[in-house]
């Protein structure tokens, strides 16, 4: 019975995402972000441009080491200098963005339209405030699993680890993921908002982790090719790592928007919910 | 005002940190360049066997153009880094050895060894690269017949073993292959007739070996020189010095220069064969078999004994060995089927054709990729000749046509030396009166062959014009033929040098 509901909140969540076809102006943050993401990935790219050169170089060394000065090194170490810039990135500019995007879905939905709409510009600190709250709880546990993993023997139980970290990171986002609706829904600080969000979250615990579950599963195989950036080079052209970097980028544009899309449904049903 | 601090203060230390990056992306120009062309050089060493054509055209040329670009004579590469100048210079280094490894593959042999020696010239490789180029370079010019150019790189690779720190260093781990290269080099000056050379070398040489046997004593590089010892001294003939090396090294129950039961056997040979001491060798080849019972030592220890025997005199006690040989499972399929043909060689001498003609007819049947079956056909269309019995003659000449045909074939299982079977292909045309069909066969250069073997047969058949037929002038449109289809490679270098001759004479 408990799963039956489960599962339906689930599905009632995702078919939220439908929200992006009746508006797509809700896109246009996930959009912006990725166009983002994707000048910062071909700039790294762009090392060999003399015009260019001057500027990268230093950039490129601090990011990637002496090692990224050379091919094709340059190109496997690319997903490595792209998460170093991609963390802070996504936890400031990143989460921003995205918080923009759950106040414009609020505003469209019918139950969120019910109430007052507090300003975003009021809110844009605590919204970088959660994000890096979230990409802290999000990277932090992916370093321990990192690590973990390679701690293990290769085999089954470096499966295990691989999956049993994956559990802990999608808890521990689903967790967070509901504060920047508290904060668009009751207009509260960071602090209240993260507070509400847990405390929403342990409510539809199951249904929250499966999204999030979801999001994971569709980027595991661009992610998994990502980490496979050494074999790749070796075996095709190193600038493939550039294309599946792009690919990725692509990938979380539409990720986000199921993330962010499902959660505002999971946290505005028609009875109960964050009111 | 506040966004102008701002610009200030994130843009200066960036600017400032912008140093001069022309070296930094020409190394990386070159890295991409040389990735590209190694990629096809993989490719090519992936599908090895049929090495893909274009793949070796785009690879050479991917090297030719990486090479043709040499940023480090542009006057502004005084200004760069000395990392990102030794980096650039490793990298034309690494493109030119490619690119003569690919010269190699494509049988391009003379501009291969002049990139391998002009890589090592250049003075920036490792011990072990520079041996690998020189060694390199040694084989291209051997096949595009350069020998002075090969010896000339042997005694480099020799002098560079002698005079090498590194090398006498007890942690060097240097490829066993070098250790060769002064007996080789010995050889190549005997075989030349230059005694001199081949004195001075043959001594230096020893001193190389029995330093490097006392230096590193129980090793493996220390046997492989007391082993490189004995090859010396039976390159220069000297098999009492050669024997008492043999004994010296077996004597010591943990030697690893080779299996135990090959050096006796190599003893007992040398005691037979070459010093006439044929009691000495009976005890020795004894001692093979009783020590190497049930293995392949054994037979040819049986075998050495027959091939003695029939050669003083004993035709009986030789077929007795020949015979144990023939029914010995554990012999060699080399050993028995060679000493199924002496056997067969006896019966003949005795008169027993029928005896005889079954005995080379089983070696086809059994060891057909042996040399011993090469020669049968070669045996049975000789005796027909001798006999006068012309019909018989013709027939076991086609037969024996179609078999040598078959192991000359490129699709053809035979691993052997293709060479044998164009010289036992030739005497058996020559023995039945059919030397200008022989000519004209391995002249013409046959598709199914391997170019090897079309030069070698193009070689073969002006050698029949001119030594069998008396026929300089097919000879020379021969050898012609010859140079035209195999430029720069060691068979026009011998068609050259042999049209130069014929010429000459014909002054």
């Amino acid at each position: 019975m408990k799963l039956e509901r489960t599962l339906t909140s689930y599905f009632d969540g995702l078919s939220c995402t439908r929200i992006g076809l009746r508006s797509p102006t809700v896109l246009l943050p996930f959009v912006a972000f990725g166009l983002l993401q994707a000048i910062i990935v071909a700039l790294l790219a762009s090392l060999p441009n003399p015009a260019l050169a001057p500027v990268l170089v230093p950039v490129v060394r601090a990011l990637g080491g002496e090692p990224a000065l050379h091919y094709p090194e340059h190109f496997v170490l690319l997903p490595v200098m792209f998460r170093r810039v991609y963390l802070p990135l996504v936890a400031t500019v990143g989460f921003a963005l995205w918080t923009l995007a759950v106040w414009w879905m609020v505003d469209r939905h019918e139950v969120g339209r019910r109430g007052p709409a507090p300003r975003f510009r009021a809110h844009l600190l605590d919204a970088v405030l959660i994000g890096i709250v979230f990409t802290a709880v999000s990277a932090g546990p992916g370093r321990l699993v990192a690590l973990l993993v390679r701690l293990v023997p290769a085999g089954p139980a470096s499966h295990m680890a691989t999956l049993a970290g994956t559990a802990v990171i999608a808890c521990a986002q689903a967790l967070l993921v509901f504060a920047p609706v508290v904060l668009r829904i009751r207009g509260v600080r960071a602090p209240e908002a993260i507070r509400v969000g847990i405390h929403y979250a342990r409510r539809v615990f199951g249904p929250t982790v499966l999204v999030v579950l979801t999001v994971l599963l569709l980027n595991s195989p661009v992610d998994y090719l990502i980490a496979s950036a050494p074999r790749i080079a070796l075996h095709f052209r190193p600038e493939t790592i550039l294309y599946l970097q792009m690919l990725s980028i692509l990938l979380e544009i539409v990720t986000a928007y199921v993330l962010f899309a499902s959660v505002v449904g999971l946290a505005l049903p028609e009875e109960g919910g964050l009111r | 005002m506040r966004r102008s601090f701002a610009a200030v203060v994130l843009f200066v230390p960036l600017v400032a940190s912008c140093a001069p990056v022309d070296g930094v992306l020409t190394r990386y120009r070159l890295e991409r360049e040389l990735w590209r062309a190694q990629f096809y050089e993989r490719r090519i060493n992936i599908a090895f066997a049929r090495a893909s054509s274009p793949d070796i055209r785009r690879a050479i040329d991917a090297f030719q153009r990486l090479l043709a670009d040499d940023p480090l004579s542009t006057p502004a590469a005084a200004a760069w880094n000395p990392d990102v100048v030794s980096d650039i210079r490793q990298l034309r280094v690494s493109a030119q050895i490619g690119l003569a490894n690919l010269y190699f593959l494509s049988d391009r042999y003379s501009e291969a060894g002049t990139l391998y020696s002009r890589t090592v010239e250049s003075g920036s490789l490792s011990l072990h690269r520079a041996m690998d180029a020189r060694l390199g370079a040694a084989r291209s010019l051997y096949l595009a017949g350069e020998t002075s150019a090969v010896m000339e790189q042997c005694a480099a690779i020799f002098h560079q073993l002698l005079e090498t720190p590194d090398f006498w260093g007890h942690d060097s781990a240097v490829n066993e292959d070098f250790l060769n290269v002064p007996v080789a080099l010995v050889r190549m000056y005997v075989e030349n007739g230059d005694s001199a050379r081949a004195n001075e070398y043959a001594r230096l040489a020893a001193v190389f070996y029995a330093r490097l046997a006392s230096e590193r004593p129980k090793t493996r590089l220390g046997w492989q020189a007391r082993l490189g010892a004995i090859q010396l001294h039976l390159v220069r003939r000297e098999w009492n010095a050669a024997v008492d090396a043999v004994d010296s090294v077996l004597a010591d129950p943990s030697q690893q220069a080779g299996a135990p039961d090959g050096l006796m056997l190599l003893a007992a040979e040398i005691h037979g064969f070459a010093l006439d001491d044929t009691s000495r060798a009976y005890r020795a080849l004894g001692e093979v078999i009783h020590r190497f019972a049930g293995t392949g030592s054994a037979s040819a220890a049986r075998y050495d004994i027959g091939t003695l025997r029939a050669a003083h005199g004993d035709p009986e006690g030789a077929t007795l060995m020949f015979r144990a040989v023939e029914s010995d499972p554990n012999a060699e399929p080399a050993i028995a089927a060679r000493a199924t043909v002496s056997h067969a060689a006896i019966l003949e001498r005795q008169g027993d054709w029928d005896g005889a003609f079954t005995l080379l007819k089983r070696v086809q049947l059994l060891y057909p990729y042996t040399d011993a079956a090469i020669d049968a056909p070669m045996a049975i269309t000789r005796h027909y000749a001798r006999m006068g019995e012309t019909q018989l003659a013709r027939r076991s000449l086609d037969r024996a046509r179609d078999y040598y045909l078959s192991l000359l074939d490129k699709a053809s299982q035979f691993a052997g030396d293709r060479s044998a079977v164009q010289t036992a292909m030739v005497e058996s045309y020559v023995a039945a009166g059919r030397a200008a069909d022989v000519a004209e066969l391995l002249g013409s250069g046959r598709p199914g062959w391997d170019e090897t073997s079309v030069a070698a047969g193009m070689l073969r058949s002006a050698d029949v014009y001119t030594t069998v037929l008396h026929d300089s002038t097919q000879a020379c449109a021969v050898l012609k033929k010859c140079v035209e289809r195999f430029p720069k490679t060691q068979y026009s270098k011998m068609a050259e040098r042999r049209l130069d001759e014929l010429e000459g004479r014909s002054d």
